[in-house]
C-alpha cells in the first residue's frame, strides 16, 4: 500500500493541527475501495483560523489547495501530493461551541482489491450503496451502508433468505421503534464470523439497511484484543469480589 | 499533450543558432556554447497576467543509449504553480536522442516517453500511444480569413546586453519580431543558460511573459517511475472499448 510504502519506508503522515491531541479512527481504513487514514481532534480556536492555518501551511510549501465550505458552519481544506499520489485534508465542523477537525489522508492510486466482505448482501433494486472496511489488528470488520427500493418486510425477508444462503443461521432478532418509526436489527452468525444488519424504513418506497461484518479467528467472533480486554476486566472483577469479604471481616 | 508539443517545438527550435537572424546573436554564441551535460537544469517564470502564474522546469537527469543505438539524454518536464515544484500539475520524462551541429536535440527522436497528469500515476507509453502522440494529425480546417495584402513581419536582433532575471542577470541577446512598427515577440537568447539558451520570451500587446527564474547544474531525477508492472498507455478503440465499460460488466458478469 503506497500510504506506507513511500518515502522510504517511512509512515506517510496524517496533517496536524498544532496544540489539539489527535485520536485514530481505526487504523487503515477501506472506504468504497480507497485506503484512508483518519484522525480527529477538537479545538477552541475559529473555524476560520483553522482552515487558515492548513490552507497557509500547504499553500506555503507549493501544494495545489482548495478551501471550501462558509467557514462558520463547515469547512473542507484539501491539498494534493501530486507526487506521491496523495490527497490530505481536513474536514472542520462546529460541535458543542467547539471546531472539531477530521484529518484525512488519501491514497490516489493504490486501490484495495475488489473483495466484497463475505455475509454483505447487496439486494436487488438498491439505489445506493458504500462500503466501509478497517483492517485493525485483533481482527477486521466492514460496514455497508445502502439504501434499498421496497417495504421493510419485504428487504428484511430478502436479507434473511440471502444469509441462509450463505450458511449463516438467524441468531437474535430485534424489532424496536424510534421516533415512532419501525426498525429491525438482525444478528446473523457463521463461524468465526458475525452480521449484525439494521434495516429501517425510510419511506413507503425504501429502507435503508446497515450492515457490519466482524470477522476473528474465535469462534464467538469477538476480535482477539475485545476477547482479552474482557477477560481481564473479568478477573480483576473476580479479584475485588475476592477481597471485598476479607476486608468487611472483623 | 499540449506541453509536451510546446516542449519539443522549443526545444527543437531554440538551440539552432544558425537559423536565427543576427550577427550579435552569432557573436554570443560563439564566445562558447556549452553542451547539454546530465545536472543541467532551468525552471521558467510563465506570466499570463493577474494570477495566470506558473512555472516550468526543464532537466536533464540522466543519459544512455536509445533503442536505436543513439546517444540520448532522459530529460524531466514539470509544470506547476510554484517553483519548488512539490506538486507539479504534470510531469513528463523523455529519451531524446541527442542533435547535431549545435542541436542540443534531435528532432522526432523521442524514443520513450513517461507521462503524470494531475495527480495521476506515471505511466509510460506504448510504441504505438507514443507513434501517435509525436504524429501532427490533421485538424478540420477553418474558413480562410479575408485576404489582405501580404506584409510579412520583420525580424531583428539587437545588442548584447545584460539583462535581469529573478535568476540574476545574464548577458542576452534580442530577438524581436515586428509588425508594422508594433513588437509582437521579443525574446531573449542567453549563452549562460543551459538547455534552452533562453533567458525570456516578451509577448508586450498582451501582457504575457516567460522568463528564467532559477537555473542549475546539479539536477537529480525526481519522477517517481513505473515499476514494470504498471500497465503503459495504450490506444484505445472504441469498438473494443465500449463493452468492456466496468458498469456494463458488472451487469453482465
Amino acid at each position: 500500500m503506497l500510504l506506507a510504502a513511500l518515502a522510504a519506508g517511512a509512515e506517510q503522515e496524517l496533517p496536524v493541527y498544532p496544540g489539539t491531541v489527535h485520536t485514530r479512527i481505526g487504523n487503515d481504513l477501506i472506504i468504497a475501495g480507497e485506503y484512508y487514514r483518519l484522525a480527529y481532534f477538537t479545538t477552541d480556536d475559529s473555524m476560520e483560523k483553522v482552515a487558515d492555518y492548513f490552507a497557509r501551511h500547504w499553500r506555503g510549501l507549493g501544494y495545489p489547495t482548495v478551501v471550501e465550505g462558509d467557514l462558520r458552519n463547515e469547512a473542507v481544506v484539501s491539498a494534493l501530493y501530486t507526487r506521491e499520489g496523495l490527497q490530505r485534508g481536513v474536514v472542520l465542523r462546529r460541535h458543542l461551541g467547539k471546531t472539531a477537525g477530521f484529518t484525512v489522508l488519501r491514497d490516489l492510486w493504490v486501490r484495495a482489491p475488489k473483495k466484497p466482505g463475505a455475509g454483505l448482501v447487496k439486494l436487488e433494486g438498491t439505489l445506493f450503496s458504500q462500503d466501509i472496511t478497517t483492517r485493525d489488528d485483533p481482527g477486521g470488520s466492514q460496514h455497508r451502508s445502502s439504501l434499498v427500493q421496497g417495504g421493510l418486510d419485504h428487504v428484511r425477508q430478502q436479507v434473511s433468505e440471502s444469509m441462509t444462503r450463505q450458511g449463516f443461521s438467524l441468531v437474535r432478532e430485534v424489532g424496536t421503534k424510534l421516533e415512532g418509526e419501525l426498525r429491525f436489527t438482525l444478528e446473523h452468525a457463521r463461524k468465526g464470523e458475525q452480521v449484525v444488519t439494521t434495516l429501517s424504513r425510510m419511506d413507503e418506497q425504501s429502507t435503508a439497511v446497515l450492515q457490519m461484518w466482524v470477522g476473528s479467528d474465535r469462534p464467538d467472533a469477538l476480535p482477539n484484543g475485545e476477547a482479552v480486554r474482557q477477560s481481564r476486566a473479568a478477573w480483576e472483577r473476580e479479584q475485588r469480589e475476592k477481597k471485598a469479604p476479607q476486608e468487611g471481616a472483623p | 499533450m499540449r506541453t509536451l508539443a510546446l516542449a519539443l517545438v522549443l526545444l527543437v527550435a531554440s538551440p539552432a543558432p544558425a537559423a536565427m537572424p543576427g550577427k550579435a546573436l552569432l557573436e554570443h554564441l560563439s564566445k562558447g556554447l556549452r553542451t547539454t551535460q546530465v545536472g543541467d537544469w532551468v525552471t521558467y517564470k510563465l506570466d499570463g497576467g493577474g494570477a495566470r502564474v506558473h512555472y516550468w522546469r526543464l532537466a536533464v537527469v540522466g543519459e544512455e543509449k536509445d533503442s536505436l543505438g543513439r546517444d540520448a539524454l532522459w530529460l524531466e518536464m514539470e509544470m506547476g504553480t510554484h517553483p519548488a515544484m512539490r506538486a507539479p500539475l504534470s510531469q513528463i520524462r523523455m529519451l531524446i536522442a541527442r542533435g547535431t551541429d549545435g542541436m542540443a536535440f534531435k528532432p522526432g527522436s523521442v524514443t520513450r516517453l513517461v507521462v503524470a497528469m494531475g495527480f495521476d500515476k506515471p505511466q509510460e507509453y506504448s510504441q504505438e500511444a507514443l507513434d501517435w502522440a509525436l504524429t501532427k494529425h490533421p485538424q478540420p480546417r477553418a474558413a480562410p480569413p479575408p485576404q489582405r495584402p501580404a506584409e510579412p513581419p520583420v525580424v531583428r536582433s539587437g545588442k548584447e546586453t545584460r539583462l535581469m532575471t529573478p535568476a540574476g542577470t545574464v548577458t542576452a541577446v534580442p530577438i524581436e519580431v515586428l509588425y508594422r512598427s508594433t513588437v509582437i515577440k521579443r525574446t531573449w537568447m542567453s549563452r549562460e543558460i543551459p538547455i534552452l539558451q533562453l533567458a525570456k520570451v516578451e509577448i508586450p500587446r498582451i501582457a504575457h511573459a516567460l522568463e528564467v527564474f532559477e537555473y542549475g547544474v546539479n539536477a537529480k531525477p525526481r519522477m517517481l517511475l513505473p515499476d514494470p508492472k504498471t500497465p503503459r498507455v495504450k490506444l484505445e478503440y472504441a469498438e473494443k472499448a465500449f463493452p468492456q465499460l466496468p458498469w456494463l460488466e458488472e451487469e453482465n458478469p
